[in-house]
């Protein structure tokens, strides 16, 4: 089989065990993150700042693990476009391999009604200069040159590791570039992640939860609904032929949510992304961080053999009885890679098909992006993975 | 500030139609790649 042959055999395989169509065997979503740069022999501060290195790093991972998706293929620390504008929120330990970013809460509370007023308005004159600070320097507009040259020499290696993943290495690109932004997009999780933070928001709903209501429409109007529009125009209706999911949500922001305030606050954008999915007859890939088990009520009228739910801290087992509509995906522990033993990690691993693929329904996944030293073991993940791509129903 | 280009609508716009000089002259597409430029720099 070449390669074109093994990338599409990979991508039918992620569309077969959502659809429920008989997979011949058990996908393996890779969920390596920053591990994937020390495994690789290299520091932090050589991957993120040179696309070489990086692609040095895919090609390493790829060749010594047998999973059908590398996720993090370069994308998530864009530290040569952002620091190009002055931003220093990420921190790099390279005697440590640690990369911090600070809870971001650059935006006053008192600001609500300025970004609900008009959104593009208060993030270019706001926001964003506090983030990124020599735009407002008098050689603004050559420094968004220089970011502008930046932000294009990412996107070249993206697509180059991309082509790279695929034609070297038979490896299925995950999901499709046109609605990429959306991941993290929706109104919610940028008030969460990038303008009001953990703490701000956490206050923010209980203080002035009208505001931050509108907020979340404002930005969504904004981000997500032209995105989604030029999604429903450009790829149609069907799951995408080259892909193998058609959207990827991530959540962070629910974890600070009752079910009062998911209902109220999150449950509007899922239920719009639902309506989507089905309309479109499209396939969808969620990282739910956290636990989630106690929004499972919400998750129960999301339409059948559509989703994926990757469960980070949730009892994987119980999301597989209560939630039938969905696939699951994850299960394996990190502590486990980290810690145990080869013959430990296979058992584990004979555990979750056991439990969790009786039905050919699950997509196999370490339960947490494998960031750290700690979380994982390189002959732990090899055993893991050479016993999984040789397992068939 | 006269050269302020973190105005809006004002220096949004500069940069939109004086600097996307790589893409084709096509307003539309002009447009979209500024809202991502937009998402990026509030996200990242």
């Amino acid at each position: 089989m070449d390669n074109n042959e093994l990338k599409k055999e990979r991508i039918a395989l992620f569309k077969d065990t959502i659809q429920r169509n008989d997979p011949k065997r058990i996908a393996h979503f890779g969920n390596l993150f920053s591990w994937k740069v020390l495994d690789a022999g290299y520091t932090l501060t050589e991957a993120l700042y040179d696309y070489d290195v990086m692609e040095n790093v895919i090609r390493d991972t790829a060749s010594k693990y047998k999973v059908d998706v590398i996720y993090e293929f370069g994308w998530r620390n864009p530290l040569q476009a952002i620091e190009s504008l002055g931003n220093k929120t990420y921190l790099i330990d390279d005697k440590t391999f640690t990369l911090n970013i600070d809870d971001q809460c650059l935006m006053e509370e008192e600001e609500y009604d300025e970004l609900i007023s008009n959104p593009k308005k208060y993030l270019w004159e706001k926001l964003i200069p506090r983030k990124h600070r020599y735009l407002k320097d008098k050689n603004g507009t050559e420094a968004f040159r220089v970011f502008l040259k930046k932000y294009g020499e990412m996107g070249e290696y993206l697509g180059k590791a991309t082509r790279i993943m695929e034609e070297d290495y038979g490896l299925a690109s995950f999901f499709p570039q046109v609605v990429a932004f959306d991941a993290f997009g929706n109104g919610l999780e940028l008030l969460f992640n990038s303008l009001r933070g953990i703490r701000g928001l956490s206050l923010d709903i209980r203080r002035f939860p009208d505001k931050v209501e509108a907020a979340i429409e404002a930005l969504n109007e904004t981000f997500v609904k032209p995105r989604l529009e030029k999604a429903k125009k450009v790829m149609g209706k069907g799951s995408s032929p080259d892909t193998c999911v058609d959207f990827n949500p991530v959540f962070f922001s629910h974890t600070i949510f009752n079910n009062k305030q998911f209902e109220r606050f999150y449950w509007p954008y899922m239920k719009m992304i639902a309506d989507y999915l089905e309309e479109y007859d499209k396939l969808c890939y969620i990282f739910a961080e956290g636990d989630s088990s106690r929004f499972y009520e919400f998750y129960q009228e999301f339409p059948k053999n559509r989703i994926v739910l990757h469960v980070e801290q949730d009892d994987i087992f119980e999301a597989k009885k209560k939630l039938p509509n969905l696939t699951i995906a994850g299960g394996m522990p990190t502590t486990l890679l980290g810690k145990g033993t080869p013959d430990q990690c296979v058992a584990y691993v004979k555990k979750l098909i056991d439990k969790l693929a009786y039905d050919k329904n699950y997509i196999f996944s370490e339960d947490k992006m494998i960031s750290f030293p700690y979380d994982c073991q390189p002959e732990n993940l090899k055993a893991v993975c050479d016993y999984l791509y040789a397992f068939r129903y | 500030m006269k050269n302020d280009i973190t105005r809006y609508p004002e220096g949004y716009e500069q940069l939109k139609e004086e600097e996307l000089v790589f893409l084709p002259d096509n307003q539309k597409i002009k447009d979209e790649f500024m809202l991502d430029i937009l998402q990026f720099l509030t996200q990242w």
